[in-house]
């Protein structure tokens, strides 16, 4: 799923007008690896997925016509909440993983499992397609 | 703390264990050992991953029903509950043995319940709680025969401590069966844990001061306390189950060390994704229409159902292509411990075998058209030919 995903938006940019700014490119690119790991079947019940959809997003919407792109976050849950038994990295984690702010200390460390998981997978999956295509 | 805890755990797990072969000698079960099986067998191929909150909730509605009115008034959270009932029941078998019947359903909800939550995602989990319980279980004799008995309960902790170091509650509701308060049992729930050492010699100590001993030392037994050691373990399960995720975190223990590897782990992941992006956007140019005709026709043969249907051309010629490439392939991607990854594996390897074909012919033909249909025809003419 998250590969048939991949490989559709790789079809599509590809198909797009080929911009010759590789940082374009680039970005297209990132942006179609991130929401096929948001649609795979595993993670879709997933906060991150939802959370990292939403924030991809936000960027597209804002993206067109705009140099410099405004963000606005709203933050739902601040710091305060975090438990004193919270490691001091716990916070940096909530960075990391999309999402990762609303959530409890104990759903960070599950939604971390996941998201581990369909990264490394996204991983994998590039680095075969590089493989096949660079063959 | 820490190691006063696990002194304390040892001392109401030996003392917990005489209570419930007690229990179950009066509550008449005269094979303990299969009912426990039998919540294995239940459990096993339920081995939850995402959603054993949902079946904990679903099993909370039965136990209630057996809840005591004294007890219903610990229930703060769902994992409360799930331990107050369990606790709940085992005191039914001190009352009489017709509620040993009761106590037995009750103990395989329980212990069904137990699973769901403590196993997680974690196979071993269930293994664990297997050879613990078999051990209780089979600890579970007469009264008469506390020779036996503490022989068992020795062997229990043993077993218990090479497999359970620091796994948290999952074997308490097993040897907390007997219980004559809450309160006794949620201490006896807190020692259960971090056993690592067995005292043989300490047993009849225990037993007697089982007896006695209500309170744990430095311990709260309020619901806050119980509610706080339930997340922790829940915390520490997940801790576990990153450690397997994340390579190279084995040996290394500890709560902050690990939680530094994780996020290492994450932020080299997030970096690979965008050093492979630019990379494909590099090579992307020169594939254009390739991806896909390849991607819709791979997906017609492996029977996905694609969503665009263009010009399908049959090609058995590509079946023993696919074969040698797949194997390639199979060879080249590393290890995905996720089962469901071995079927995207095989899609994977599939597509890039085809994708491999599609680009190997499509520069042997340089049929360049604008035309989809005509590249992937001009490709597989080339191809079967």
């Amino acid at each position: 799923m998250q590969a048939l995903h991949f490989l559709q938006a790789l079809a599509r940019i590809a198909r797009a007008a080929p911009k010759p700014a590789h940082s374009a490119r680039t970005r297209q690119i990132r942006h179609a690896a991130y929401a096929s790991m948001a649609h795979s079947s595993r993670s879709s019940r997933r906060t991150w997925s939802r959370a990292l959809l939403h924030r991809l997003r936000q960027r597209q919407q804002q993206r067109p016509g705009r140099l410099l792109t405004v963000r606005r976050r709203v933050r739902i849950v601040t710091p305060i909440t975090s438990r004193p038994e919270e490691p001091a990295r716990a916070e940096t984690l909530r960075q990391l993983v999309p999402g990762g702010r609303g959530m409890e200390y104990c759903n960070l460390l599950e939604e971390t499992a996941d998201y581990v998981q369909c990264l490394r997978a996204q991983v994998q999956l590039m680095q075969t397609l590089l493989d096949a295509f660079s063959s | 703390m820490e190691i006063n805890d696990k002194d304390n755990f040892e001392l109401e797990k030996n003392g917990y264990q005489v209570n419930y072969q007690n229990a179950t000698f009066l509550a008449g079960t005269s094979m303990p050992d299969l009912s426990w099986n039998a919540n294995y067998a239940i459990s096993g191929p339920s081995g939850p991953n995402l959603g054993w909150d949902q079946n904990l909730l679903c099993q909370l509605p039965k136990l209630n029903s057996f809840l005591p009115p004294s007890l219903s008034d610990i229930q703060a959270d769902s994992g409360f509950i799930e331990r107050a009932a369990k606790y709940s029941c085992f005191n039914g078998g001190n009352v009489s043995a017709m509620l040993g019947s009761i106590n037995n359903s009750v103990l395989d909800q329980s212990k069904r319940m137990e699973n769901f939550v403590e196993d997680g995602s974690n196979r071993r989990g269930l293994e664990r709680s297997e050879t613990g319980d078999g051990a209780s279980s089979g600890g579970c004799g007469q009264e008469e025969g506390t020779s036996s008995a503490n022989a068992k309960k020795r062997k229990r902790p043993n077993q218990g401590n090479e497999v359970n170091q620091g796994e948290g509650a999952r074997k308490s509701p097993v040897t907390n069966c007997t219980k004559d308060t809450g309160e006794k049992e949620e201490k006896g729930e807190e020692k259960k844990p971090s056993e690592n050492q067995t005292k043989n010699g300490s047993d009849p100590a225990n037993k007697e001061e089982y007896v006695h001993v209500r309170a744990r030392r430095g311990q709260a037994t309020n619901s806050h306390s119980l509610a706080e050691r339930v997340r922790r373990e829940k915390i520490s399960e997940r801790m576990k189950y990153l450690q397997d995720l994340v390579p190279g975190c084995s040996k290394v223990t500890g709560k902050a060390v690990m939680l530094d590897e994780i996020i290492n782990y994450v932020q080299s992941l997030q970096r690979q994704v965008e050093f492979l992006s630019m990379k494909l956007s590099a090579i992307n140019p020169r594939l254009d229409f390739n991806i896909e005709g390849i991607l819709s026709k791979s997906l017609f043969n492996s029977n996905v159902g694609p969503s665009s249907s263009m010009g399908y051309l049959p090609d058995p010629g590509q079946t023993q292509l696919h074969l040698s490439q797949q194997n390639l392939l199979h060879a080249g991607i590393t290890d995905i411990a996720d089962p469901a990854d071995a079927l995207r594996r095989i899609a994977n390897a599939q597509l890039m075998s085809n994708i491999g074909l599609k680009e190997l012919s499509l520069q042997m033909s340089n049929a360049w058209d604008g035309g989809f249909q005509n590249l992937t025809r001009g490709g597989c003419q080339d191809l079967n030919n």
